[in-house]
């Protein structure tokens, strides 16, 4: 049986989000030409608004001067994983150096709203949007995250149809953030306000069960696809981290 | 005696879809303000009064209610930042501003962006910075002129002579500020 392959012309618009979203999953390392349109921001790694693509928006971190760094790594793994269960997490992919702007690989993450608002301006309303916040809370205390508690900047959420949509950013501050030696070090996540809701021991059960049912083999390889920025030793110490905190999760939750 | 200050200048935007590079953008306001060691403080703030329908339009007001009346949302704005708790002790002091617009930054489709305040602030006697602070603010008033506008079709056959305006249109705006 044959079929017909028909291209159609390009529209000459970036990609949906959701597709992106799959290609950078896929394709975790990409050489990605960027042109900044910002400033880079104050924080500890600085991130920069970004054009790429015809016109896509994105961010890129850390700063071009900054020496190879593990917060991309960081950033990648987080959104691989978080990817895998489904949550609202933002898209992120490494781009390749592209020197001499770019002598180092520096992480890319999708701006993938039309319209958001930033948790620190208020009005994001629990009652539609408590369920995937305490999924998040349990999938940012799996991963050692602790910029996450109810920090007002690392959580973006739009209204569609009177529900808020929440979409985390910024997990550089996670895979325990530089700690080497106790992969349990970092607590419970405090997340956004819903661990008391009636519904979130539900919530969090069923994203505990996503989450022991993903394949290590399958964890293992988003980790050790990253080689080109990762050495063993640092791929051996995030494997460790994410396979302690994934067996102690319930526990660390009160499940 | 020489005394240190502190100083920032926001526009205030909204960009119509965050994630094209090309989309338009809406000036609401700008933000002004300093402070100094002493613990004098000058605050100001331009704003557009209300949004052209054509501009309220590309809103997505769902999840920006505040923009259906934006001088009480920038009313609000500048009242946070005006009495924002700021530490006495911190040298160069802080801005209530700084700490308003972190809740507006990137990602945010409402944004604060800083821009470089064009006044040299005077140590010795700070009031009489108020002038050129407030001087400043007043002439944004152009910057904020609406640049979303329907696009105007003459008449084929005018019997009377078109008049073209010579000015862009204006913002209707207000000013607020406050110093202690």
């Amino acid at each position: 049986m044959g079929f017909t392959l028909t291209l159609l012309p390009s529209s000459g618009r970036p990609e949906p989000p959701q597709a992106r979203a799959e290609q950078w999953f896929h394709n975790p390392i990409q050489a990605i030409t960027v042109t900044t349109i910002g400033q880079f921001s104050p924080s500890a790694d600085g991130a920069c608004r970004v054009e790429f693509d015809r016109g896509a928006v994105g961010y890129v971190k850390p700063r071009q001067d900054a020496a190879k760094n593990p917060v991309v790594a960081r950033e990648k793994i987080a959104f691989d994983l978080g990817f895998l269960l489904g949550l609202p997490v933002a898209p992120v992919v490494v781009r390749s150096p592209d020197p001499p702007a770019w002598p180092y690989h520096s992480a890319l993450s999708l701006e993938a709203s039309t319209a958001a608002r930033l948790w620190g301006a208020g009005g994001c309303d629990l009652s539609t949007a408590g369920k995937h916040l305490e999924e998040l809370r349990v999938f940012w205390t799996w991963i050692g995250d602790q910029d996450h508690n109810g920090h007002a900047g690392n959580l973006l959420f739009t209204v569609r149809s009177g529900r808020s949509e929440v979409i985390s950013i910024d997990h550089s501050y996670s895979l325990c953030h530089g700690n080497k030696t106790d992969p349990l070090q970092v607590g419970v996540c405090q997340g956004y306000g819903t661990a008391a809701m009636p519904d979130a021991p539900a919530w969090r059960a069923a994203v505990l069960a996503k989450i022991n049912a993903l394949e290590w083999p399958t964890i293992e390889h988003i980790v050790r696809r990253l080689e080109p920025i990762l050495d063993k030793g640092e791929q051996d110490t995030i494997i460790k981290i994410i396979k302690a905190r994934r067996d102690h999760l319930a526990t660390l939750l009160g499940q | 005696m020489m005394l240190t200050h502190s100083r920032a200048l926001w526009r205030i935007e909204y960009q119509i879809d965050l994630a094209r590079v090309d989309s338009p953008v809406i000036p609401i306001a700008y933000m002004l303000e300093a402070h100094w060691c002493s613990g004098v403080r000058w605050l100001g703030m331009l704003f557009r009064k209300r949004l052209m329908p054509l501009e309220i339009e590309r809103v997505d007001l769902e999840t920006w209610p505040e923009m259906k009346d934006v001088a009480q949302f920038m009313n609000r704005l500048f009242d946070r930042a005006w009495t924002c708790e700021l530490s006495a002790e911190q040298v160069p002091p802080q801005l209530g501003s700084s700490y308003v617009a972190l809740n507006y930054a990137n990602h945010s489709s409402l944004r604060f962006v800083t821009d470089e305040p064009r006044v040299d602030l005077d140590n010795e006697d700070p009031e009489r910075s108020f002038t050129d602070l407030y001087k400043q603010l007043l002439g944004f008033h152009e910057v904020l002129s609406p640049r979303l506008v329907a696009e105007v079709h003459p008449f084929r056959q005018p019997k009377a002579p078109i008049i073209v305006p010579r000015r862009p249109l204006r913002a209707d705006v207000e000013q607020v500020s406050r110093a202690a």
